[in-house]
């Protein structure tokens, strides 16, 4: 039970983010959901490469007899935690661009393409 | 000599990259020599992309370990590193988006004639792009398509934003990246099940895996999240709504190269469930979920489109349309495929799947070529809705001309290569149901018509002051404008050449698993 | 955005330097202990975010220059790859062939640095992207938004 908490978190995270992106209207909680998404999926990833009592997967000054953890999964969650930088910096810019020129952060406001 | 080929797909990964990159060094100090290196770099990269395409035809696949001599080390028989895996299929998208990229490149010379502002940041964008797609089409890894992914998304959403006058493409680009980013964040929640279970993330690798131990519920849920994430992003009905506020409202150049964008998502759709699940499972629900998907896609395309006031957004509408095409001619070779005996394979099927591959190929050169009109239309004249253009037929005949070429191509009217592609079509759609073909006759003629409406207002019609003596587009959007028509008009008169030698291997390598694998292994 | 007060600003600029000794000391070892390139970057980057917060935009921004920012973060991606694709052979024979940083074992070690061969300049050259990166970022949102007194 106590190794299924990681997966329940995701869980929990995955609702609140789309909850989030689904129902509310300001611009700024929009990217915080889609940021809370980032988190769950890369939470998934990380805790997809535990063994059961494991050491950080590095050489310098490692004890023999114990297994040592996946290290791909946290390769692959570097690349996503960055690529999530990215994301967040561009929503995060152009928000503030849409409330220089429309003047207001409300999605109910913004809508000027429609059709 | 042979090391060298073998190293190609990496180069036309790099070299865009890197000159991208050197491109804000050399902008600093003059705007001339930028211009040119960006062009001749990215045409560089068009002639690495047909030379790999003409060495896969011929010699089979290329596989490519970064870092390592062999795929697999000499005591394990494990693929190690990342692969990439060039195959028929890839090497075909990959023509897309070098095609369009080094288009767009020299159409934007002059395009931006009012306000230079930040061109160097637009360039290096584009090339970040070009190698972004490159690497999406030719990589055979599950976790490095993602990556790709994401950054041929995210170059992508800076260029919609670049050009904004009253704030509205600020709104599209904000809309098109949430849609990307959550649509990424599934395709990596599926990448996530599928290591998890096999502990590979090489796209041979897993599927040879999946064939040992069978299918099971994760598999389906990983393929429920590939498919949806993949289908969001290529602009599938029900998920649709970014793709007319992000073609409208960008530069024209930059519309074309978003439409082979998304044709790279359709494509990532196919890889998937091709290659990575292939005969593992029950093909005949998967094609009749993408048949019907494309036939929504089609008809709400083109029903939404003849309502429309704004020539981009009225072409966007039609590009999400044709995307239905793709999806139906691939949709039924599926069926086909899965529905038949192991070896024996109906041969509709096959020529359905081939339709719809090369309309992928035909569409990028036909919209590309009606999006460079529209943007013509616009730079010289700064007006966009249709109710205040008319008679610009005696003023600019040259885009007249490629106008009527689009348009009659689009609609799929023989001698161009719109014909060719869709009468593939028809007749491998016939033979599963003929309800299919007649949707698709009934949305061409609807295409048709908008098409006649969009010409009569624009090009036709009595003389309007304001436009009077505006004369003919400089010559570098010329050149583009010319090499796209005269590539419909090429493909329309020889349709069996092009078929014979790029369209039908692409299909058989998109069919054949077992070689996918055996490359690698 | 004004600045904060005198005790801040003068705290500040006493701790941005040992900031960057640590995000070097945290990009050099990046293949003995956790970090990398990235983490350095992004401890950097946060030291300039700092400073712009302390001293204020107008006072921060003669310092911080946006077009060469850009040109570091555009050299130093150039010099990136160049390296890794064209010269990472010659490097490696420097580093471990010949005695040139001491003799090192193979396998479990108490970590020596000469043992990353290609990875020492990559990682700083990475950390470098990074944090010109945030430098970047920082610098255009204070321009873009609020007001000054």
């Amino acid at each position: 039970m106590i190794l299924n908490l990681p997966f329940i978190a995701v869980a929990v995270l995955l609702l609140i983010g789309f909850y989030g992106l689904l129902f509310k209207d300001n611009l700024i909680k929009i990217t915080m959901s889609v940021v809370i998404i980032e988190g769950a999926v890369n939470l998934f990833l990380v805790s997809l490469g535990y063994v059961e009592g494991a050491v950080p997967p590095v050489y310098t000054m490692a004890p023999f007899e114990e297994p040592m953890a996946f290290a791909v999964p946290q390769a692959l969650v570097i690349t996503a935690i960055v690529i999530g930088i990215a994301v967040t910096t561009l929503m995060l810019a152009l928000s503030v661009r849409i409330y220089q020129t429309y003047g207001t952060l409300d999605t109910k406001e913004v809508r000027r393409l429609r059709g | 000599m042979i090391e060298f080929i073998q190293k190609l797909p990496l180069i036309a990964i790099l070299l865009p990259l890197i000159a991208g990159l050197a491109t804000i060094l050399i902008g600093k100090y003059s705007e001339k020599i930028r211009n040119i290196w960006v062009s001749s770099i990215l045409g560089i990269t068009l002639l690495v992309i047909v030379a790999i395409l003409f060495e896969v035809i011929r010699n089979g696949l290329i596989t490519y370990t970064l870092g390592a001599p062999q795929t697999t080390p000499e005591a394990w028989d494990v693929p190690v590193r990342i692969i990439l895996e060039v195959d028929a299929m890839g090497a075909f998208i990959a023509l897309g988006i070098g095609l369009t990229t080094f288009l767009a490149s020299l159409y934007s010379w002059r395009f931006f004639d009012e306000d230079r502002l930040g061109m160097n940041t637009y360039y290096a964008l584009l090339m970040i792009t070009a190698a972004g797609g490159a690497g999406f089409a030719y990589t055979g890894d599950l976790f490095n398509l993602f990556v790709f992914l994401e950054i041929t998304s995210i170059s992508a959403a800076g260029l919609v934003a670049f050009w904004s006058k009253k704030g509205t493409p600020y709104e599209a680009s904000f809309k098109f990246l949430v849609i990307s980013a959550v649509s990424a964040m599934m395709f990596l929640m599926g990448v996530g099940f599928i290591y998890g279970q096999y502990n590979a993330l090489n796209i041979g690798m897993v599927a040879e895996r999946m064939m040992e131990t069978g299918f099971g519920t994760l598999d389906q849920l990983a393929l429920g999240l590939f498919v949806a994430s993949l289908a969001m992003k290529a602009g599938a009905v029900p998920m649709h709504m970014w793709i007319p506020d992000a073609y409208g409202e960008t530069p024209a150049p930059i519309s074309m190269v978003m439409v082979t964008i998304s044709q790279l998502s359709l494509y990532g759709l196919f890889r998937v469930s091709f290659s990575l699940y292939g005969f593992n499972l029950d093909g005949v629900a998967l094609g009749w979920i993408i048949v019907i998907l494309g036939l929504l896609t089609m008809f709400i395309g083109v029903m939404m489109a003849i309502i429309q006031k704004t020539i981009k957004r009225l072409m966007a509408y039609h590009a999400i349309s044709q995307t239905g095409y793709m999806l139906l001619g691939v949709g039924v070779g599926l069926v086909a495929l899965m529905s038949g005996d192991a070896g024996s394979i109906p041969i509709y099927g096959q020529q359905a799947m081939e339709g719809g591959i090369f309309h992928i190929l035909n569409h990028a050169i036909y919209k590309g070529l009606l999006f460079l009109t529209a943007g013509a239309v616009i730079y010289k004249t700064n007006v966009r809705s249709l109710d205040d253009l008319g008679s610009l037929a005696r003023e600019m005949p040259f885009t007249t001309v490629a106008f009527v070429v689009g348009a009659a191509a689009i609609a799929g009217l023989p001698p161009f290569n719109g014909f060719a592609s869709k009468i593939i079509i028809y007749q491998s759609a016939y033979i599963l149901n003929p309800f299919l073909t007649a949707v698709a006759m009934l949305v061409s003629v609807l295409t048709l018509a908008s098409f006649v409406k969009v010409f009569q207002s624009v090009f036709l019609g009595p003389k309007k002051e304001e436009i009077e003596g505006i004369g003919e587009v400089p010559p570098s959007m010329k050149a583009a404008m010319f090499g796209l028509a005269s590539l419909t008009i090429l493909f329309g008169l020889f349709p069996d050449l092009v078929v014979e030698t790029i369209v039908v291997p692409a299909a058989e390598a998109l069919i054949d698993q077992q070689g996918y694998i055996g490359g690698i292994l | 955005m004004k600045g904060l007060s005198r005790i801040v600003e003068s705290i500040a600029s006493l701790v941005f330097i040992p900031i960057l000794v640590f995000g070097l000391y945290i990009m050099v070892h990046g293949h003995l202990t956790p970090g990398g390139g990235f983490q350095g970057g992004a401890i950097v980057g946060s030291a300039i975010a700092m400073i712009f917060v302390a001293y204020g935009t107008i006072e921060a921004n003669k310092h911080f220059k946006l077009t060469s920012l850009l040109s570091i973060m555009a050299g130093a991606a150039v010099v990136y790859l160049l390296l890794k694709e064209v010269f990472s052979p010659y490097i490696k024979d420097v580093m471990i062939g010949t005695p040139f940083m001491g003799r090192i074992p193979e396998g479990i070690n108490i970590g020596h640095i000469a043992s990353g061969t290609i990875f020492l300049p990559l990682n700083v050259l990475v950390g470098l992207i990074v944090l010109s990166g945030f430098g970047i970022v920082v610098v255009l949102f204070n321009q873009l938004g609020g007001n000054d007194q």
